[in-house]
């Protein structure tokens, strides 16, 4: 690449894939194989915002665990500031964690329900030797409870005492603990009402701003992706299907599943509701484990060809910074 | 305790009988009145088919008495399509259940009435209530898995409604529920009439509770969040069927959500909850476009709209939904109200109209001013 | 719920309940307050602690006093219960016997919970042939019916651990259990009952484990980047422990009762050591005569195994706060 005098985006993902085997059906079949991410590329800048769309199954939250080396890729490489997480050992990695968070969507789940938030958001601390003694952990604990909106008065409170909101802001301040610059957040605001992932989308913007965060945010709420992402990317079953900045997709969506997606939106200007033509997708998502042939998407498509049904088309720029995997555009 | 058994709902419900006296002496208040219709004599087009008349659903917890519905009236004409909206643990799910008397075991209705079709349902006994559940009044709950049986196919849960609740022949039944499916939009229904509720995808669960709702044409529609679980584009379709069979039917319908998106789509009308009462009702495009309250105005704010500059602050609302237990006096909405001043503290304001839309806020005079000013 | 300031809004606070501070320990403590039946058991428990404890001193009379003048004696004001057989204090040795049962339970399920623990863990976390070896033992010793394997296993056990003692005895002049072979059954049934009753807790850690492992804070742990042992002695253990303490509760009567059983076939402590199984069995031959002979012991191991189990389940609801019954 001859762009390296540019400044180098932050996270570069490759060929990224992960397979899963299900279990045998019988003796005889071989064992199916789901293709939750089947080579997924993108990079993310310093301080950026990529937004990744889809719909339940497509594989979004898949990537951000492979991302993440939770669940270790079957193929492809994760750079990090240039080095490729997927060569670490897990002992090589711990080092890495610092650097990349993860924010969790179910905020009940994701806490320990026997450890008190002080200790939970202490926790990151003690592990990368940040703070050296209980008293500078308690007080750094104090601070980042009072920066992601808690009081510091409940430090030690069990979490099953808060609301859903209230853990969420608990489940950020022990991501940010660590000083992290690369965070992400899966589907962070599904879980709440709202009125509070209003306010817990406003802290993730403060908080960004702030202390330089990069993020990549999975949602299926196209309304809360347009609002937080710089660049969004839509998955669909497995792969990129579109990648652009932002409002390009809104405003000039080119394939059609986002243009179907899109459609979609329950924007909450009636107005817009009733000009609205939504174009209503045939059928249902095909399932990971069968793929359909050629393009992922032709057995729902409204525009497929016969082409689409034999070739996959592969993800190219059709006009500036706006990627698409479509044969028709 | 009691289990209904249609439509197949895996509920336990209180049944309160008649003699059991629980909702008290306005019981007999109400055998008076029973004779009076509802509504004005001589106006059947303007007859509300349901009218909610000050609700009052509570709940004994651990730790006190919950009002989740407290003093709502609400009224829904024939054939509109009402939006109930508000955020989790406003009363809203528990009104629909009110009005269905499914309440859970710690649950009861203490005050009010609810007039159906010129009867009022608190009136019923159990039985009579069974036979208006499914018949007259159907509903759509959030998660099908949970509301219909597991083991039995779902043709058979279709079918079976109809032969009881409209005395058809197994037969006729059969070929019903194979035209209702083929209706909502599953494909070849001949083969999925054994099917169980598991073999089906959420959207098409979702079509089958549908289709079970439909079967017996009921006058009036509950749909408890009929699509939270669902993906977008699935979501739009289910939206849709349910919106064209119940203009179909002439059906009235009650929407109840969070997500203002779906009312701005689906609903004639939208009525805003808070704390179990109305704290806003009016067209969708009076309340959507101007609303009165700062609840509804914060919550209209909270959702990113396709106008907003992508990155700017939501106008979010501050603070967290109060403790049902513990309400602050005065105006249920203060502690988190930017316009808060001593009345508002002290007195409860009322559903009064404003305009063109019913709000209960002492600030919406001062609102609906300049909102005509700005125009 | 906690209600509480955020930071977009200075809205006031006091009408938001601030409850008070509870862990999920106290409030299962709390729970279990509440529960007549489980206070009923941990009563029972305290009691049979007490009297195996302090037994001998409460005691009347020595539990191998033999007094040929007054045997089978119906209760009386010497002999509270009566006496049996050969004259011994019915009472007395019933006092006697809750000290076998209490140690029996005590050491058998420490044992099993041991090798339980050990053997579990090791499957979950090695996983391939441990796993599958552990498991295997597992399904095997349960295919026995548990009374017979231990039974089997204590008379083999019996032998080898008298051939151990004679061959101590005589190559280093060591002796433990001349002064009183009542020890030596302690020995075998304790060796025997663990041998058998070990699996069901190696289960239940295991599964324990394996769904700890996929819950999402384990996940979240990960992420943090904590090492595999902070993650199991600082979330795994602790959030496996509930189950477990009630499994071993449970047990505690279940190994009572197999020692009961197991003297009652003969195979476990031999006269004239207490055990109220034993007991049971001496007097059986004229339980038509003497009922209370019979009874009495029987009696008191019901209200004992009760105990336990009522306690078990009290200690099941307050430490699964979503199952409990309304």
């Amino acid at each position: 690449m001859s762009t390296s005098a540019l400044r180098s985006p932050l996270l570069r993902v490759r060929g990224l894939v992960k397979h899963f085997h299900l279990p045998r059906r019988s003796l005889f079949h071989a064992p199916d194989v789901v293709r939750a991410v089947d080579g997924v590329s993108f990079d993310i800048w310093r301080g950026k915002t990529l937004g990744l769309v889809g719909e339940s199954g497509c594989g979004k939250t898949t990537t951000g665990r492979a991302i993440l080396q939770l669940m270790r890729p079957t193929a492809g490489a994760v750079y990090f500031e240039g080095t490729d997480l997927c060569q670490l050992s897990d002992k090589d990695l711990r080092p890495f964690r610092k650097g990349i968070q993860i924010i969790f969507q179910d905020p009940y789940a994701s806490l320990d329900p026997r450890v008190t938030i002080g200790t939970a958001i202490a926790e990151p601390l003690m592990i990368h030797k940040i703070c050296q003694t209980k008293e500078e952990a308690r007080e750094r604990v104090q601070e980042l409870m009072r920066r992601v909106g808690l009081n510091p008065y409940f430090i030690n409170r069990y979490p099953h005492e808060f609301s859903g909101g209230q853990r969420q802001r608990i489940g950020i301040a022990r991501a940010l603990a660590v000083d992290p610059d690369f965070v992400v957040l899966d589907e962070p605001v599904s879980s709440l009402d709202v009125s509070i992932q209003a306010q817990i989308l406003n802290l993730l913007q403060d908080l960004q701003a702030e202390m330089d965060l990069t993020y990549l945010f999975i949602a299926h709420d196209l309304r809360v992706v347009r609002h937080i992402s710089d660049r969004i990317a839509v998955m669909y079953l497995g792969l990129i299907v579109e990648l652009a900045r932002g409002l390009d997709i809104y405003d000039a969506p080119l394939h059609p599943y986002t243009q179907a997606l899109l459609s979609a939106v329950p924007w909450t200007d009636p107005r817009l509701a009733r000009q609205h033509q939504r174009i209503i997708l045939e059928g249902e998502v095909s399932s990971a484990a069968n793929l359909p042939s050629g393009c992922r998407f032709h057995p729902r498509c409204p525009m497929a060809e016969d082409r689409c049904r034999v070739e996959a088309p592969a993800l190219r720029e059709v006009r500036t910074k706006h990627w698409v995997a479509c044969h028709l555009v | 305790m009691n289990t209904v058994s249609l439509p197949h709902m895996q509920y336990a419900i209180h049944e309160k009988s008649e003699a059991s006296g629980h909702i008290g002496g306005m019981m007999q208040i109400d055998a008076e009145h029973s004779e009076i219709p509802l509504a004005p004599v001589g106006e059947a087009q303007e007859r509300p088919l349901l009218q909610i008349k000050e609700l009052q659903t509570q709940f004994e917890t651990k730790q006190g008495i919950v009002k989740a519905v407290d003093g709502l009236s609400l009224e829904l004409y024939e054939g509109e399509v009402v939006g109930l909206v508000g955020e989790s643990g406003c009363g809203k799910t528990m009104t629909a259940l009110s009005i269905m008397r499914l309440l859970p075991e710690n649950g009861q209705i203490v005050a009010g009435e609810i007039g159906f079709d010129g009867v009022n349902l608190l009136q019923r006994s159990g039985e009579e209530m069974q036979r208006i559940r499914g018949r007259k009044i159907a509903m759509i709950f959030q998660e099908p898995m949970t509301a219909l049986t597991p083991t039995m196919p779902i043709g058979r849960q279709i079918s079976e409604a109809m032969e009881i609740h409209l005395g058809l022949s197994r037969q006729v039944a059969k070929e019903r529920a194979l035209e209702l499916l083929a209706h909502v939009g599953i494909p070849s229904p001949q083969a999925r009439f054994g099917d169980y509720i598991h073999q089906f995808s959420g959207g098409m669960r979702q079509r089958v509770m549908i289709a079970i709702a439909f079967s017996c044409q009921p006058r009036l529609l509950l749909a408890d969040e009929p699509t939270t679980a669902l993906d977008v584009t699935v979501q739009a379709q289910i939206l849709d069927l349910i919106k064209n069979l119940a203009q179909e039917a002439g059906m009235t319908a009650l929407f109840i959500t969070h997500d203002m998106g779906i009312v701005a789509g689906s609903c004639d009308r939208v009525a805003v909850m808070y704390a179990g009462r109305l704290v806003e009702v009016g067209s969708v495009d009076d309340v959507l476009l101007k609303p009165l309250h700062p609840y509804t105005q914060g919550l209209l704010g909270s959702v990113p709209s396709l106008h907003s500059e992508p990155g700017e602050r939501l106008s979010s609302i501050s603070g967290l939904p109060p403790d049902l237990v513990q309400l602050p006096p005065g105006c249920k909405f203060w502690p988190r109200c930017p316009l808060a001043d001593e009345r508002c503290k002290q007195e409860e304001p009322l559903l009064e109209q404003y305009g063109a839309s019913q709000a209960a806020c002492w600030k919406a005079d001062y609102r609906s001013d300049s909102i005509s000013e700005s125009k | 719920m906690i209600s509480e300031f955020e930071p977009e809004g200075d809205a006031p606070h006091q009408f938001f309940v601030m409850p008070a501070q509870r862990s999920l320990w106290q409030d299962a403590i709390e729970q279990l307050a509440r529960n007549r039946l489980a206070i009923f058991g941990a009563f029972v428990a305290f009691l049979l602690l007490f009297v195996a404890v302090f037994g001998p001193w409460l005691a009347p009379y020595d539990y191998a006093e033999q007094n040929l003048l007054r045997i089978n004696e119906p209760p009386s004001g010497d002999h509270w219960l009566g006496t049996d057989g050969l004259g011994r204090d019915l009472f007395t040795r019933i006092l006697y016997g809750a000290r076998t049962a209490f140690l029996v339970g005590l050491i058998v399920t420490a044992g099993t919970t041991i090798l339980g623990v050990a053997l579990g863990a090791a499957g979950a976390f090695l996983g391939g042939w441990v796993d599958f070896t552990v498991m295997r033992l597992a399904d095997i010793t349960m295919a026995f019916p548990d009374i017979l394997l231990a039974a089997f296993i204590s008379v083999i056990f019996r032998e080898k651990v008298l051939e151990a003692q004679i061959f101590l005895l005589e190559r280093y002049g060591w002796t433990f259990s001349e002064a009183n072979r009542v020890y030596l059954d302690y020995l075998v049934i304790f060796g025997s009952l663990t041998l058998v009753q070990w699996y069901g807790k190696a289960r239940l850690v295991r599964g324990q484990i394996l769904s700890l492992r996929e819950k999402e804070f384990i996940e979240a742990e990960r992420a943090l980047g904590a090492s595999n042992w902070a993650i199991i002695s600082g979330h795994l253990i602790p959030n496996s422990l509930g189950p477990l303490i009630v499994t071993i509760t449970v047990g505690f009567g279940g190994a009572m009762l197999s020692e009961a059983s197991l003297s009652f076939l003969g195979v476990g402590i031999q006269p004239p050591g207490a055990s109220w199984g034993a007991m049971i069995n001496d007097n059986l031959g004229q339980w038509r005569y003497y009922p209370h002979l019979v009874v009495m012991p029987g009696i008191v191991l019901a209200i004992v195994v009760l105990g336990f189990n009522f306690l078990g389940d009290g200690l099941n609801d307050a430490l699964n706060p979503e199952q409990r019954r309304r």
